[in-house]
């Protein structure tokens, strides 16, 4: 033991072990590595908000910066997770500035779109659900999914694909994608429904 | 606003889940899968010719028609009463049922009508209902066609009657006004099959078997009353015999 709170045994892999431990030596190689290793996966979730590689570059370069200062005390178990969900994060927001200066692009407007199918239309809401308690709902729903559903909607919904990238990344046709997804939102949607969850 | 919010918290789920749809995880499939895929499909298709020729002869097709009874829901055990079709026969009707077929029941050319294909429910029927009948299961015979949810913009509309017409599947009809997808994700973990009773009009419903008992529940309403499966078996044996009176007479 002895690596910190956030190890899971073997799933971390070697080589982020070792960026990881970089960044706790607060050596500076730990951000060239990251890059090296992480900077296209980066990209392409900050490109798929933002639709710039301007903009992508500078929250690629904002995720670094932002996993300089949590780690430590921060030890990720999921290295590649954990850069991902602060670049969707940091690019989400800077997505949302642009949407309310009419500069919106990208492929979030059509996902929005979308997920408006799994909002309930609840008469009497039990409760409006915190983000704590909507992340455990949303995690429970993805454990009920099959794993090729569930990959389709993370790929759609989480990393924002488009269809069409979706379709070839599994070898598969558009039409099955969507039919996937649409489930999906349905099964969402009874989900929040049946825990009378408001959001 | 609340979609919004909706995607940002999926932002935080599990890291598993998004390590595990990550775009640097997909894997293309090595060549020599393909000409697997392929050596597959052609035992497939050799055994089926050596399974099912024979038969196709001895029936002799007389009137033209198909007997109902010829093609099972599960080509590989003909007595079992299944739920949803198995995927040779969705591949034979993907394979007979084109895209223009499906168009031609649109309400013009901008709207886009589609089968969702995985959820097909053979259609089983009560038939040579007698006094004797003890359970509805007994009663029952796979109709030869299936229902199929009709999708249009990703929205499912209602549903698609498939039938075999000279030696090819096409559709019958189009019933609309219902989300019959749905209705199967409601039912598809628990329910035994889908049933269509002509006796008592245009009634379609699941039903349910467990060791004890068996329960029908109605998705077009017409006969609320009848709950289980003796309950539907009393009124069936009921309008069979003022028919059979009414024949008679």
């Amino acid at each position: 033991m002895g690596e910190g709170p956030y190890r899971k045994g073997k799933e971390v892999r070697v080589e982020d072990k070792q960026i990881i431990d970089l960044y706790w030596a607060r050596a500076e190689t730990a951000i060239s590595e990251t890059a090296k290793k992480y900077g296209r996966y980066c990209h392409s979730i900050a490109f798929n908000i933002l639709h710039s590689h301007e903009d992508s570059e500078e929250c690629v370069n904002d995720t670094f910066f932002n996993a300089w200062r949590t780690m430590p005390p921060q030890r990720p178990g999921k290295f590649a997770a954990f850069l991902g969900t602060i670049t969707r994060h940091l690019s989400l927001n800077r997505w949302e500035q642009y949407s309310a200066e009419k500069r919106g692009c990208g492929q979030v407007p059509l996902v929005l779109e979308e997920l408006n199918d799994c909002i309930p239309a609840l008469e009497n809401a039990e409760q409006v659900v915190d983000d704590l308690a909507l992340t455990e709902l949303l995690n429970r729903f993805l454990g009920t999914l099959s794993t090729d559903s569930r990959k389709i909607f993370m790929r759609r919904y989480w990393y924002m694909n488009t269809i069409k990238e979706i379709a070839k990344g599994y070898s598969m046709s558009e039409s099955k994608v969507k039919m996937s997804l649409l489930r999906s939102r349905k099964e969402l949607k009874q989900l929040l429904e049946k825990e009378g969850f408001d959001l | 606003m609340k979609e919004k919010r909706l995607l940002k918290a999926l932002g935080q789920v599990d890291a598993d889940y998004i390590e595990e749809a990550s775009p640097t995880q997909q894997t293309k499939r090595p060549r020599w899968m393909k000409w697997s895929v392929l050596a597959a499909c052609l035992c497939l298709v050799v055994f089926s010719a050596i399974n099912f020729l024979p038969h196709m002869g001895n029936e002799g097709n007389e009137g033209g028609g198909i007997p109902s009874n010829f093609t099972s829901p599960n080509s590989n055990s003909e007595q079992a009463i299944l739920l949803l079709a198995q995927q040779d026969i969705i591949t034979e009707l993907q394979k007979d049922i084109s895209d223009k077929d499906l168009q031609g029941w649109a309400e013009d050319s901008a709207q886009s009508i589609s089968i969702n294909f995985e959820y097909v429910l053979p259609i089983y029927a009560p038939e040579h209902i007698t006094a004797d009948s003890a359970s509805l299961s007994d009663t029952l015979v796979f109709t030869n066609q299936y229902k199929a949810p009709a999708i249009s913009n990703e929205m499912c509309i209602g549903a698609f009657t498939l039938v075999q017409h000279k030696g090819k599947w096409t559709v019958s009809m189009l019933e609309v006004g219902f989300d019959l997808e749905t209705i199967i994700m409601q039912y598809k973990d628990t329910a035994t099959c889908f049933l269509s009773i002509p006796q008592l009009g245009t009634e379609y419903g699941f039903l349910t078997v467990s060791d004890t008992d068996e329960t029908y529940s109605s998705i077009t309403h017409n006969c609320q009353e009848a709950k289980t499966g003796t309950d539907l078996l009393t009124l069936l044996k009921s309008t069979a015999s003022i028919d059979g009176s009414a024949s008679e007479g």
